[in-house]
């Protein structure tokens, strides 16, 4: 690896979404990481918001009260739509502008991807779906976890720079918002992208089904896993979601046996990670990539009717019975008590 | 039409233990498969063959000498090529320098019209190895394909996208990453499987020297992340255990989602 000037990148970049009415939470969030690390170093840090998209200079203010002290963006009609050449042409762009020290980047589809040709290109680290980010004896450390959560990897990246990480949405806390908090604005020019003239376009379609949303936000959050049994019952944690206005996902095999068909209702490293006040799980073994996805529920209430089911040393409540003694009695006294 | 495959050795993540002391992983008796999307990506340049005429499908896999049984399972499933990239100096790469190694040998492959790789690998989840070839190899790519359709010199692919999917045209050579939505892998053929041990088999295995990637890009030391320590997350909760009929529980149930204010 070729050793390059280290010490002339400096500060943060935090690449995000920008949704038509303002930044995607996700990238708050990672503001919200970046102010952290900004308060370990020693050095003055800028934290710069690197943005995308078209016609969305009015929108940019948030960044700035969540944490932004520069907003690099490049508006261009031709990132109205999300495409990885262009996306990647106008990221590479606005980090050779800034030279950030350390980039974080959010792991959703789109950004992972145009985070790895980046990386590509600049010859440089890039930790996946990082989980912690953390300064430890002036080394930066970046977490990340291996084999579906089961074990976790301390990553360096000593001798080349920007250091990279991606960061599924909902591992970090957004900074609470300081609309006094401001900074200064640049805007760059989208360079000309490779093959605009030899990829279409033909359509973009929207799957939003409202779980993934919801999953995310919901203050309660039901998961179901292959102990359900079928999809006929299923129907149960369906009737209980809706009694008690929860968000129902489900594990990686219960998605594999199609009682649910939304990829996006997957809880787990590889799928949505949740934080409601209460998680109720239910037939779910516990493996280590779906319990990485709700770690941080507040309170977490098991059932299963295996008792050495791991789930129950990551609940805070556990209950050995089959769920089918359970769950329709809570929906009918929740059913009651709503009539009542 | 010219096919190259990228598949990875894997162990099966569900089956992986962990030493809770040393914080690595236990490899013995943890049986090694093909890396699921990487399957689903094989699969669709078998459909392909199957559908077009003049189709070549070769398999590459980098890894260790034991990948060997994968490469033999991929060729039984149909391909036409296998190739076994192993060598000492690649060892230790990280994801930057796997797909430094891996453009190298699809440059000495040559010929190609589409490269298929896994979304990701189920070991590391990085989904970073697709995308970085392509920017090396300077080829447009279409990541998380769910459908695919060829069409002359073009390749038609609906890609997913985090809010939904997109349709997207691109004329070859291009690079393809496949989701499991894609298709249903099939088995490997008895006869085929016979014939992927047999001398008459299309089966290489290459080092660095039929490759020849620069020696100062590749490897653990030449790769920008290393790993410091690896260690298992200690997240263990002190659970209590509610018992009693299954009336007294719900009504417990129905207490807990009182006081979360959650009903």
């Amino acid at each position: 690896m070729e050793i390059r000037d280290l010490s002339s990148y400096q500060g943060i970049l935090v690449f995000g979404k920008m949704l038509p009415g303002g930044p995607a939470e996700g990238f708050l969030e990672l503001l919200g990481e970046a102010s952290r690390l900004k308060a370990q170093m020693t050095a003055p840090v800028r934290i710069t918001a690197a943005c995308l998209g078209s016609s969305m200079e009015a929108y940019l203010a948030p960044l700035f009260h969540h944490g932004a002290d520069h907003v690099c963006y490049i508006d261009d009609s031709r990132l109205a739509t999300y495409q990885p050449h262009r996306y990647t042409e106008g990221l590479f762009a606005i980090i050779q502008q800034v030279k950030p020290d350390i980039v974080l980047a959010c792991a959703s589809y789109e950004g992972g991807e145009v985070a790895s040709a980046v990386a590509a290109r600049l010859k440089t680290g890039l930790a996946a779906h990082s989980v912690s980010l953390k300064f430890v004896d002036g080394e930066f450390i970046q977490v990340v976890p291996a084999f579906a959560g089961k074990i976790y990897g301390d990553i360096l990246c000593p001798d080349t720079r920007p250091r990279m990480s991606t960061i599924k949405e909902g591992m970090f806390q957004k900074l609470p918002k300081d609309i006094t908090h401001t900074g200064t604005m640049e805007r760059i020019k989208l360079p000309p992208c490779g093959f605009d003239e030899r990829i279409e376009l033909l359509s973009v379609e929207d799957e939003v089904q409202g779980t993934e949303k919801s999953l995310t936000e919901a203050d309660f959050v039901i998961g179901g896993g292959l102990g359900i049994g079928g999809s006929d019952k299923w129907r149960f944690l369906e009737q209980l979601a809706e009694v008690t206005g929860a968000a129902l996902g489900c594990t990686r095999p219960a998605l594999d046996q199609h009682w649910v068909h939304n990829e996006k209702s997957m809880i787990g490293t590889s799928g949505v990670i949740v934080k409601p006040k209460l998680y109720l799980s239910v037939g779910i073994s516990g493996a280590a990539h779906h319990v990485c996805g709700v770690n941080d529920a507040e309170v977490t209430i098991a059932i299963n009717n295996d008792p050495n089911a791991t789930i129950f040393s990551h609940a805070d409540f556990g209950i050995c019975e089959d769920w089918e003694k359970i769950i329709p009695l809570l929906i009918d006294k929740i059913s009651m008590r709503k009539e009542g | 039409m010219k096919i190259i495959v990228c598949i990875k050795q894997v162990p099966d993540t569900n089956d992986v233990k962990i030493d809770p002391v040393t914080g690595t992983l236990i490899r013995q008796g943890v049986p090694s498969i093909i890396n699921p999307d990487d399957l689903n990506a094989l699969e669709q340049a078998l459909r392909l063959k199957d559908s077009h005429k003049d189709v070549h499908v070769t398999v590459l896999c980098m890894g260790p000498p034991q990948a060997d049984v994968a490469i033999r399972q991929a060729y039984a499933m149909g391909a036409d090529k296998a190739i076994l990239l192993s060598d000492r100096v690649f060892a230790g790469s990280d994801t930057w320098a796997t797909a430094t190694i891996l453009a190298a040998a699809i440059r000495r492959i040559g010929d190609f019209d589409i490269i298929f790789c896994g979304r990701q690998a189920i070991d590391g989840d990085t989904a970073q190895v697709g995308p970085e070839i392509a920017e090396f190899l300077d080829i447009p790519q279409i990541t998380y394909v769910r459908d695919l359709v060829i069409k002359g010199s073009t390749v038609r692919a609906e890609r997913m996208v985090e809010d939904g999917h997109m349709v997207i045209e691109a004329p070859m050579p291009v690079l393809l990453t496949a989701i499991k939505e894609l298709n249903k892998p099939r088995y490997p053929r008895m006869q085929l499987i016979y014939k992927a041990y047999s001398p008459e088999a299309d089966i290489v295995a290459w080092n660095n020297g039929d490759i020849d990637a620069d020696l100062t890009q590749i490897g653990v030391k030449n790769s920008p992340t290393n790993v410091k320590k690896s260690f298992v997350p200690v997240k263990e909760k002190h659970c209590i255990e509610l018992t009693g009929t299954s009336r007294a529980i719900a009504t417990g149930l129905v207490d807990e989602l009182k006081k979360l204010h959650i009903i």
